[in-house]
């Protein structure tokens, strides 16, 4: 008899579980209920409804797209009428992948990797150029010694392939080796372990994110590391871009230009107070130190912005570098024939954008 | 005398077993950390009371993921019985559709998510349908090709006996089929529940908005403690989904549960 | 034997015939057409073949791998499965705990489970294997204590009534009667283990494999036809092991029910 009392109060409990489980779904699709159908984007500006948009960052929410966060916490968008939802990346689509199959309006990504989408006859333009330097580095340990791309002949490099593998074989390539030959290419996880732990003796690192995670965010321990930059060695790809459907830009032009100007504005905000943007990203995602977020938002300032630019060059096309990875891309297989730039790109939303801003 | 006695060992066992595992996690923990003197130890296998202090810390943050990602299990799970069940019941009544059937299934099964994802989204242009559609994708093969075997084990010559009362097909399924199936049923439902909170957790990284899948996600690429914590909050959630089934089988097979007894009592 | 080659004939011809049509229909667009597919989201049989063809002999080496990851965790998986549940079922009052156990460990997403086991193995190849064996265990583990222990009532009472030790009544009696369960636990777990050989190849250190190569051209536009490709090749090859396993389960199980 007690023994099924208490299988009776133990399953009670389990129900309860279940039941609780299933209370709650109900409340809470109805309260994601908000973010469905991007497609519906309307244009409807000046009657007083809001347009809705949503934008599908590349990855997680953090400083990597601090000026949409920004924008949004702003209200930039809501004064040019826009109602926006931004989406996490995932490593099961691309950002592409969800403009084109139409659950996002725009797209976070980067410029490289539009380029296949390009070639593949997806009607995807770039129309704002974010990141205007690429920020890939390869990370070593001081020990190894390895101070070029010349020295990583024989060693164990590491990179996250599927599309971003591209850079470094151009930097083998500029050396002459060859990627399966005179380097032991290794595929890197989410985490930055097989570095930590000496297994691949150069590891990619963004200079916004692994690198901080590697030098715990503090740049005093660089000392112990060293970096090869893909700039410095003249084989940089561009990187953050953001993209959306060149029918549907031609259609809802003023949306377009409308969201590249508050997204624009946001951008000038954050890197002039990197800081505060970390927080209010921080604030969305808070799963990642608020200490990294604060170092990757210096260090995505220093590529949105680099020295010599000003606030009104943020997000320009600069067709030199854009070509630059078009040619990169074409000579190491990234895309099998070359992308016309100015197919693949249009200015004119970016500069409708910025000279309203005047 | 023999009452109390059982009673005890009731509750003794699975202390034992709680201890056990926990003694097992602490000294492996122990031994990579301090004998091994492995630098990765923390990674490979953090202190259990370490991730619980963590745990209890977030304990607001965990549960509420947890909460989320265990309902959108539920759902998932209940559609993926459904259409394990339907489809069970219309191979096992015609060979033709299963012959037909299986191969496909096992196809279905084949294609990884990253290559469903972008058609689910094409068709259903909705984040949250996504990740229903997909939870109850990955849901519903164990249930349905376990059942099917549980149909299909049905000892013919019990078939033959009502096909010779001139029994009609749904009375066969009714009498005999329903019940007969219905232990495999629940072991197919006892492999599919924590597959669905997988599948959830899965679900979550579709969109990384929330969730313990986000969690996990987020503490794996962007360092941080909360990893462990999640990973046993996905356990926990698992094990709970398991006692759900059970209790739910003790339930609704009370000759299962007899027969069970009597044999625990001959051991 | 006429009849048994007919009913072989129909049990391969109809799916295959069922399979033409649909590749034909995908081929003419079809399928693209009703979802509303570009070429690029669903690639037309036409462009994966080309993919495949482009790959060459590629595909055999990546295929290996990835099948020699996803056997060898099945062996071992199915093998700490089944022996948990003859634990279970010989002292089943101490010994059902290992059920719960394992079952709990299925709760661990792949994704989690392949990074986990990275950090574990030094050699990709050992943490593939991990994953797979991993997952394979709570799936056998729960089928066969169910045949272990599901017998027929007048079996153990004739064995009883012989006087048959315990250990004749576990090989005679309690194995055989598992046996059908197995089958379905494998059969479950061969195609349970080739997706987690793929997804543990997503954030695996190598550079090869069905499930490496499969991830890198998902995540570009122009390669999706050779990510569908391997896609196709990890299918088949797991229908084709489906086939061995159906077939051997046939010989072995004549005796049975569900075969008779």
């Amino acid at each position: 008899m007690k023994k099924k009392v208490t299988s009776l109060i133990g399953s009670l409990l389990a129900l309860t579980c279940v039941l609780s489980g299933c209370g709650s779904s109900a409340a809470s699709s109805a309260s994601s209920g908000g973010m469905s159908s991007a497609a519906a984007a309307s244009t409807s500006a000046g009657s007083g409804k809001m347009d809705k948009i949503v934008l599908q960052d590349k990855w997680l929410p953090q400083a990597q797209f601090m000026g949409y966060y920004v924008a949004d916490k702003k209200g930039y968008y809501k004064d040019e009428n826009i109602e926006i939802t931004i989406t996490p990346g995932s490593s099961d689509f691309t950002a592409e992948d969800q403009v084109i199959n139409g659950t996002a309006n725009f797209g976070h990504t980067w410029y490289s990797s539009l380029l296949t989408y390009q070639e593949s006859g997806n009607d995807l333009i770039n129309i704002s150029q974010i990141y205007q330097k690429s920020a890939l580095e390869l990370i070593t340990k001081k020990s190894a010694n390895i101070n070029s791309g010349k020295d990583l002949k024989g060693k164990k490099v590491g990179n996250w392939f599927g599309g971003n593998e591209y850079e470094i074989y151009a930097l083998l390539g500029k050396y002459g080796y060859n990627k399966d030959k005179d380097v032991s290419l290794v595929q890197q996880d989410f985490t930055m372990n097989a570095f930590n732990n000496n297994e691949i003796d150069a590891a990619s690192a963004m200079t916004y994110n692994e690198l901080g995670l590697v030098i715990d965010d503090d740049d005093s321990k660089m000392s112990n590391y060293k970096l090869i930059d893909m700039n410095d060695e003249g084989v940089a790809m561009m990187e953050d871009c953001l993209c959306c459907s060149k029918a549907w830009a031609a259609s809802h032009k003023d949306l377009v230009v409308r969201f590249l100007r508050a997204s624009l504005k946001g951008w000038q905000y954050a890197c002039a107070h990197p800081d505060e943007a970390a927080q209010i990203v921080w604030d969305v995602g808070k799963s990642v130190s608020l200490k990294h977020q604060q170092f990757m938002a210096k260090k995505v300032a220093e590529t949105v912005k680099p020295s010599g630019y000003s606030d009104k060059d943020i997000g320009k096309l600069d067709e030199k570098k854009l070509q630059q990875t078009i040619d990169l891309g074409t000579k190491y297989g990234l895309i099998k024939k070359a992308v016309k730039l100015s197919d693949s790109i249009d200015a004119s939303y970016w500069t409708e954008a910025t000279k309203a801003a005047s | 005398m023999k009452g109390p006695i059982r009673k005890k060992s009731r509750l003794l066992v699975p202390m034992v077993w709680i201890a056990g595992v926990v003694g097992v996690w602490e000294l492996v923990a122990f031994l990579l950390a301090e004998v091994l003197k492995d630098p990765q130890a923390a990674n490979k296998l953090p202190y259990l009371h370490d991730v619980i202090v963590v745990f209890v810390q977030n304990a607001d943050t965990m549960l509420q993921a947890g909460e989320i990602t265990l309902s959108r299990a539920v759902v998932g799970f209940l559609l993926g019985i459904s259409i394990g069940f339907i489809l069970a019941v219309l191979m096992s009544l015609s060979k033709i559709i299963e012959k037909i059937a299986m191969p496909y299934l096992l196809i279905m099964q084949m294609i990884p998510i990253l290559g469903l994802a972008p058609i689910i989204f094409s068709l259903v242009k909705d984040l949250d349908t996504s990740r229903i559609v997909i939870a109850t994708y990955i849901s519903f093969y164990p249930i349905a090709i376990n059942m099917l075997s549980g149909f299909q084990a049905v000892a013919k010559d019990r078939k033959d006996l009502l096909y010779t009362y001139a029994a009609k097909q749904p009375v066969v399924y009714l009498k005999l089929m329903f019940p007969s199936a219905l232990p495999s049923f629940f072991t197919g439902m006892k492999i599919a529940a924590p597959m669905a909170v997988t599948a959830s957790i899965l679900v979550d990284m579709l969109s990384n908005k929330d969730g313990i899948g986000a969690i996990m996600i987020y503490s794996l690429y962007g360092g941080g403690d909360k990893f462990w914590p999640a990973v046993l909050t996905g356990i926990i959630m698992g094990i709970l989904s398991t006692a759900a089934v059970s209790l739910l089988e003790w339930l609704c097979v009370p000759w299962e549960r007899h027969s069970r007894q009597r044999e625990g009592d001959s051991v | 034997m006429s009849a048994k080659a007919k009913n072989r004939a129909t049990s391969i011809g109809l799916p295959l015939a069922v399979g033409v049509v649909l590749v034909l229909l995908w081929q003419m667009g079809v399928l693209n057409a009703a979802g509303g597919l570009t070429t690029m989201q669903l690639p037309l049989p036409s462009d994966i073949s080309v993919a495949l063809v482009e790959k060459g002999t590629r595909v055999i080496s990546d295929a290996t791998i990835t099948l020699v990851a996803s056997l060898a965790g099945l062996f071992i998986g199915c093998g700490i499965g089944y022996l948990c549940a003859v634990l279970a079922t010989m002292a089943p009052r101490w010994g059902r705990g290992s059920l719960t156990v394992l079952s709990a460990l299925n709760a661990v997403p792949i994704v989690a489970l392949a990074c986990i086991m990275n950090r574990w193995f030094s050699s990709a190849m050992g943490s593939k294997i991990a994953v797979v064996a991993i997952v394979c265990m709570a799936t056998m583990a729960i089928n066969a204590y169910r045949g272990l222990n599901d017998l027929q009532p007048f079996a153990r009472d004739l064995l009883k009534s012989y006087a048959a030790p315990r250990n004749t009544e576990f090989l005679k009696l309690r194995i055989p009667n598992s046996l059908p369960n197995v089958f379905t636990a494998v059969k479950i777990n061969l195609v349970n283990g080739m997706m987690s050989a793929l997804i543990s190849e997503y954030f695996s250190k190598d550079t090869v494999g069905l499930g490496f190569t499969i991830k890198t051209c998902m995540k570009m536009g122009n390669q999706k036809a050779t990510g569908w490709a391997y896609i196709v090749v990890a299918a088949l090859l797991s229908i084709v092991l489906y086939i061995v396993v159906t077939l051997v389960e046939k010989r072995v199980l004549r005796w049975h029910a569900s075969h008779r």
